[in-house]
């Protein structure tokens, strides 16, 4: 079949499913769920033939032709986008899935399902795109759909508040993105990505270096939003206000993944110029330890995951950036398979026990729910790095890549970020399976039910398999599957090793205080628990500045400009009154003054 | 058929007789189906229009006969002794309005359908009678006759707003009618001395010959030539500029919108902001540019300038609004700055751009006024503390609010997005008469801008983002939360009619959104006609720079002809 029509149909299924449930089936909850399930199986099976077919060339109309610039819309089909957009509609149509034994007694079911369809839709649409501008168009819907599922329970303040934040942050960062795609535009007269991308005709060619910094550095302002980097990463853990199936896909697998997969994606340009690299490079690592270290106090278990999200794509960015662009992709890939199992597991946690305390889940007795708990240490594991689960390769692929690069200080601070990431994973795997009383013979803890427990085994087999797919996935992107010795993954795995060890000792065996090696340095806790004040700083900052700005706009508007109008109607009416007073019906006045323009009248025409 | 004619003045002339003899209770039926009418007799000249761009034919006017664009013409003299005709006409950019007028004249109706209780007759008479003036201003091609409209469109506003407005309406109205009277005495001054001045230098003769007369089609053809007398005429330009700058409004002219907008009932808003700003934006586009292209490239820096202080100062004033429509007021400030950022930069990717605003601002501003009469209705309030949590029990209105509020967001995918697109992306690419003050070599030109672009392009583009803070902020405020107030739990949600004209716009929005290009081949014509005399302006002027094109995208035939005579 012609690829452009079966990505017709990945694309634009969802949509279908998502308006027909919005218009017609609003008190009709099953009919709703099996549209969106339906349109959800239809994009995987098309996206799976998609893969199949292998890549093919890119296809696209002409979308709007405005002066001399013509933008098109289609669709890329090669490595990056059949690879990833499998993936997402895999991972879209498993969290549906899941969602109906989790959304079982919301009353709003259809808005929440017909909202998965409308984010299924963006974000493959994002995934296919040929130009930047129809990339930003679903880029931005992708924002939306988040907008809409983070505040699902709209009438909590602080899930308001959440999606607020969120749009608002994604959207500063898009502005830097807006601006530098129009550069783009205004320099190349074009925004066909593999146009741009060329070696021989591309952007590179046409602009100097510093040019070119400046404009990747504009696009990395969205990735930074998006992907939820520092100083943009704050809309993030605040996101987790959405319900946990929303978590696992938007805001783990997919959506935030969408900036590390535009960085892919426009990866010859940022190659190009060494000062963007290093500037990602910088920005990522900072991100990753940020991230760990507030992960390693946080307790609670949506959050812990949100901030491992943001430390693992930083590590996608800082692979891509060292030129890893396999280690990335294959990060990005593996990384949504283990993070979608590890949320879904805390999601079966949370339906169950109603809290996100990890100490209280684990106290109420947690590890009871025997299936849920295996996929959460294997997830966990998976993400410590430990083989040869998924992550154990994508890790140390993405290590290898920052070592090959020669960014050995980057590599050593990954490292230390690694065994801090195997630390906070284990302390929570630890607060739930080890709790600290003897856990109370209470017979009302069972597992989910299969529709939530379905999702999680196939994705914790694919969790313990996906290390498989190195092969296959170097040959789809037509790159080499790098080969290492044993020694060189030493120190990651001995790095992985550590970080269960500590965690083991601070938080596992039976005399362990659970307070963390932190704990002993009060200044550092207190920094990782209020979140680095960044925040704060936000709150403090920006937030007062422009609504002090605001004011002062609006005493101008108020005294000076609008006040002036009046002011001056107010200089009419006096002197209008003033003038009135002529009219005073005093006849003597009349002829007096008669006679005095007489007479000066006289006086200029007979001077003459 | 004088269908022009036809569709001028069969609303005002409809709604008087409609005023007489018709009961009270039937008024608004009646008044739909006049707008109705008029929107089928607006489609079929859309029909038979040409919208290539490239008719051209042979019309007299007075005794002359002259070539012109405009179709669907119809030609009387009215004072010939004087230099006054009749003269209707359509092109791309006044039909693209006179459509847009059309439709939203019937949501113009439906709106007051139950919010307009007493004196319904004299409602509906004013709001036909402003329907006859809007139609006339984007149709006259006579200055004179297109002066007449532009002070009808005022005196049913003034009624509306002084009769069926809100508590504060006498300061209102007397403001917005003071303001408008203000800019149309100097329209007036500068249309005479247009009169008087309008010719061209014969170099043959070597004598000014003047042609006394008030056609908007003469003067084009005098004035499109190298000799016309309008070069270097500043006070006309401005005077005629101001005049527009009111009505658009570009920021410190803008004070009276909020006042007007907040006061007036939802029909009025829902006209004013819809149609009447943009009477502004296309009089820019019609008069300014083409007949005073020195003046309008001198004043661009200031004019642009002002624009961007517009789009971020009306954005930061709505930010600390209390009142939802004294919000979406401020809004149109913002939005209306991209307007005249668009048309002065010279570019028809721009002048596109802005011409789509003005339609876009129509839409979705139109229906965030629409919604917050429905609210107004149901509470008898605009204040945002009354409100929360009506998406409970209000969720059609909520979800179509939401469209609304996205597209006057600019959110790709919406209508919105495309205008703000096209004018930043035209606002960046460099126009050569301001490189002139600049060193080419600055790290901005390697960009292709110059720095002065550069500033003017990230001020709008902070416009764009404090546009999503106080419309999100709004709407959470009103739609989000917990339904705590007692007064908002007895609302219902919307009856056909009401959700009929928000989902009418919203099916627009998207429309445009999605398929923007047959919107963008109608306006293509217009903007080339309306930069054409800009590029030859600055064409002569870069050509000893190296540039290849003074407007990008323009190009200008007997291009050797006038750079001999610039030499």
């Amino acid at each position: 079949m012609n690829p452009a029509i079966l990505a017709i149909v990945v694309i634009f299924t969802p949509l279908v499913a998502f308006a027909t449930a919005m218009l017609f089936c609003m008190k009709a909850h099953r009919i709703a769920q099996g549209l969106i399930l339906g349109g959800g199986a239809v994009s995987v099976v098309g996206a799976f033939l998609l893969l199949l077919g292998g890549p093919s060339e890119t296809q696209s109309i002409v979308w709007l032709s405005s002066g001399s610039l013509e933008l098109s819309f289609g669709f890329m089909f090669d490595g990056l986008s059949l690879s990833f957009g499998a993936v997402v509609a895999l991972i879209t149509f498993l969290v549906q899935v899941y969602s109906i034994g989790y959304m079982h007694h919301d009353p709003a079911k259809t808005r929440y399902f017909a909202l998965l369809g409308l984010f299924g839709w963006a974000m493959l649409g994002f995934v296919y795109a040929v130009d930047l501008l129809q990339a930003l168009i679903f880029w931005e819907l992708v924002g939306l759909a988040s907008f809409f599922l983070i505040g699902f329970w709209y009438e909590k303040p602080s899930a308001s508040a959440a999606a607020r934040k969120a749009f608002l942050l994604t959207r500063i960062g898009d502005t830097g993105l807006l601006i530098g795609i129009l550069l783009i535009i205004n320099i190349s007269g074009m925004a066909h990505i593999p146009a741009l991308l060329d070696a021989e005709t591309g952007l590179t060619t046409m602009v100097s270096e510093g040019t070119l910094t400046l404009l990747v550095l504009l696009i990395f302002m969205g990735i930074m939003g998006k992907s939820a980097q520092f100083p943009l990463h704050t809309w993030l853990p605040d996101a987790m206000e959405g319900p946990t199936p929303v978590s696992a896909l938007l805001h783990s697998a997919t959506m935030v993944a969408a900036g590390v997969f535009l960085f892919a994606r426009l990866h010859p340009l940022f190659m190009a110029s060494e000062t963007a690299i290093l500037v990602v490079l910088c920005i990522a690592i900072f991100t990753a330890l940020m991230s760990a270290t507030i992960a390693m106090v946080e307790t609670d278990l949506k959050k812990v995951l949100a901030y491992s999200s943001i430390g693992q794509l930083a590590f996608m960015l800082a692979a891509l950036a060292a030129g890893g662009l396999l280690a990335g992709i294959l990060h990005l890939i593996l990384h949504a398979v283990f993070k979608a199992l590890l949320f879904l597991c805390a999601g079966s946690y949370i339906h169950h026990f109603e809290t996100n305390d990890m100490r209280e889940i684990g106290r109420r007795g947690g590890r009871r729910m025997r299936w849920t708990t295996a996929g959460l240490v294997i997830g966990g594991a998976s993400l410590a790095g430990l083989p040869p689960l998924a992550g154990f390769f994508s890790k140390e692929e993405v290590l290898a890549s920052l070592s090959h690069g020669g960014y050995h200080l980057i590599w050593f601070l990954a490292l230390f970020a690694a065994f801090l990431t195997a630390y906070y994973t284990f302390r929570m795997v630890f607060f739930i399976i080890l709790p600290d009383r003897p856990l109370e013979a209470d017979a009302t803890v069972h597992d989910s039910s299969p529709v939530i427990l379905g999702p999680i085994i196939f994705l914790t087999i694919a969790t313990v398999l996906g290390g498989l797919i190195l092969g296959p996935l170097a040959a789809i992107l037509l790159l080499d599957v790098p080969h290492h010795s044993l020694l060189s993954m030493l120190p990651a795995i001995l790095c992985a090793l550590a970080g269960v060890f500590v965690a083991w000792w601070d938080f596992g065996r039976s005399r362990a205080t659970r307070r963390g090696f932190v704990g002993a340095v009060p200044v550092l806790h207190r920094l990782f628990s209020r979140k680095w004040y960044v925040d704060d700083v936000y709150q403090a900052v920006f937030a007062r500045f422009i609504q002090l700005m605001a004011t002062v706009l609006h005493r101008v508007e108020v005294d000076l400009l609008d006040g002036g109008a009046d002011r001056l109607a107010d200089v009419t009416r006096w002197t209008g009154g003033w003038t009135a007073r002529l009219q005073s019906g005093w006849v003597q006045a009349y002829i007096a003054s008669g006679v005095v323009v007489v007479a000066l009248a006289g006086y200029f025409l007979g001077s003459r | 058929m004088p269908l022009l004619t036809l569709i001028i003045f069969l609303p005002m002339i409809a709604g008087a007789i409609l005023a007489l003899t018709m009961p009270t209770k039937k008024m608004k039926h009646a008044a739909l189906g006049v707008m109705i009418v008029d929107l089928l007799l607006v489609l079929y000249a859309a029909m038979t229009f040409d919208w290539s761009g490239t008719f051209v034919t042979e019309a007299r006017v007075f005794a002359e006969t002259i070539a012109t664009t405009f179709q669907h013409r119809e030609h009387l003299p009215w004072l010939p002794e004087f230099g006054i005709s009749y003269t209707v006409g359509a092109d791309n950019l006044s039909m693209i309005f006179v459509i847009l007028t059309a439709v939203l004249g019937i949501i113009g109706v439906l709106c007051s359908w139950t919010s307009i209780v007493h004196r319904e007759k004299e409602f509906y008479f004013f709001l036909l009678a402003l329907q006859t003036g809007i139609m006339g201003t984007f149709l006259a091609i006579d200055i004179f006759l297109f002066y007449m409209f532009w002070e009808l469109m005022l005196i049913p506003l003034y009624f509306m707003i002084g009769n069926w407005g809100s508590k504060n309406r006498i300061y209102a109205t007397m403001k917005f009618v003071i303001y408008t009277m203000a800019g149309s005495v100097v329209m007036l001054v500068a249309m005479i001395w247009m009169y008087y001045n309008n010719g061209a230098y014969n170099p043959q003769l070597g004598v000014i010959e003047y042609v006394r007369s008030y056609s908007y089609e003469i003067m084009l053809q005098t004035q499109s030539g190298d000799h016309g007398t309008f070069q270097a005429s500043y006070f006309p330009f401005l005077a005629l500029f101001i005049a527009f700058a009111i009505k658009v409004p570009l920021f410190p002219l803008h004070t009276w919108l909020p006042d007007a907008h907040t006061e007036a009932p939802t029909a009025g808003s829902v006209i004013l902001a819809g149609i009447l700003l943009k009477t502004g934006g296309y009089a820019i586009i019609r008069y300014c540019i083409p007949l005073f292209p020195d003046a309008s490239i001198s004043f661009a820096p200031l004019i642009t300038w002002l624009s961007v202080i517009a789009i971020i100062y009306g954005a930061m004033a709505a930010i600390v609004q209390t009142d939802i429509k004294r919000l979406v007021a401020y809004s149109s400030v913002s939005h209306m700055g991209f307007v005249t950022l668009g048309i002065f930069s010279f570019n028809p990717a721009a002048m596109s751009g802005a011409i789509l605003q003005m339609i876009n601002h129509g839409i979705s501003t139109s229906g965030l006024f629409l919604a917050v009469g429905m609210i107004y209705e149901r509470r008898h309030t605009r204040e945002f503390k009354e409100f929360g949590g009506l998406a409970t029990n209000l969720p059609i209105f909520a979800a179509l609010t939401m469209v609304m509020v996205l597209s006057s967001v600019g959110l790709p995918g919406l209508n919105g997005f495309l205008g703000e697109f096209n004018i930043l992306l035209g606002s960046m690419q460099n126009y050569p008469i301001l490189m002139q003050a600049q060193d080419d070599a600055s790290w901005a030109a390697a960009m292709g801008m110059t720095q002065y672009t550069w500033l003017v392009a990230l001020g709008a583009t902070l416009g764009v983002i404090f546009g999503a803070v106080y419309l999100l902020i709004m709407y959470q405020r009103v739609f989000f939360g917990k339904l705590d107030n007692e007064k908002n739990k007895g609302l219902t949600d919307l009856v056909p009619r009401e959700w009929g004209q928000l989902a009418f716009l919203a099916v627009a929005a998207l429309a445009i959104g999605l398929f923007p290009k047959p919107i963008f081949d109608a306006m293509a014509p217009a903007t080339r006609t309306a930069l054409e005399p800009v590029a030859r302006v600055l064409q002569m002027e870069v050509k000893d720079k190296g540039y290849e094109l003074a407007v990008p995208g323009v190009v200008i035939e007997n291009e050797e002809e006038l750079l001999a005579l610039g030499e």
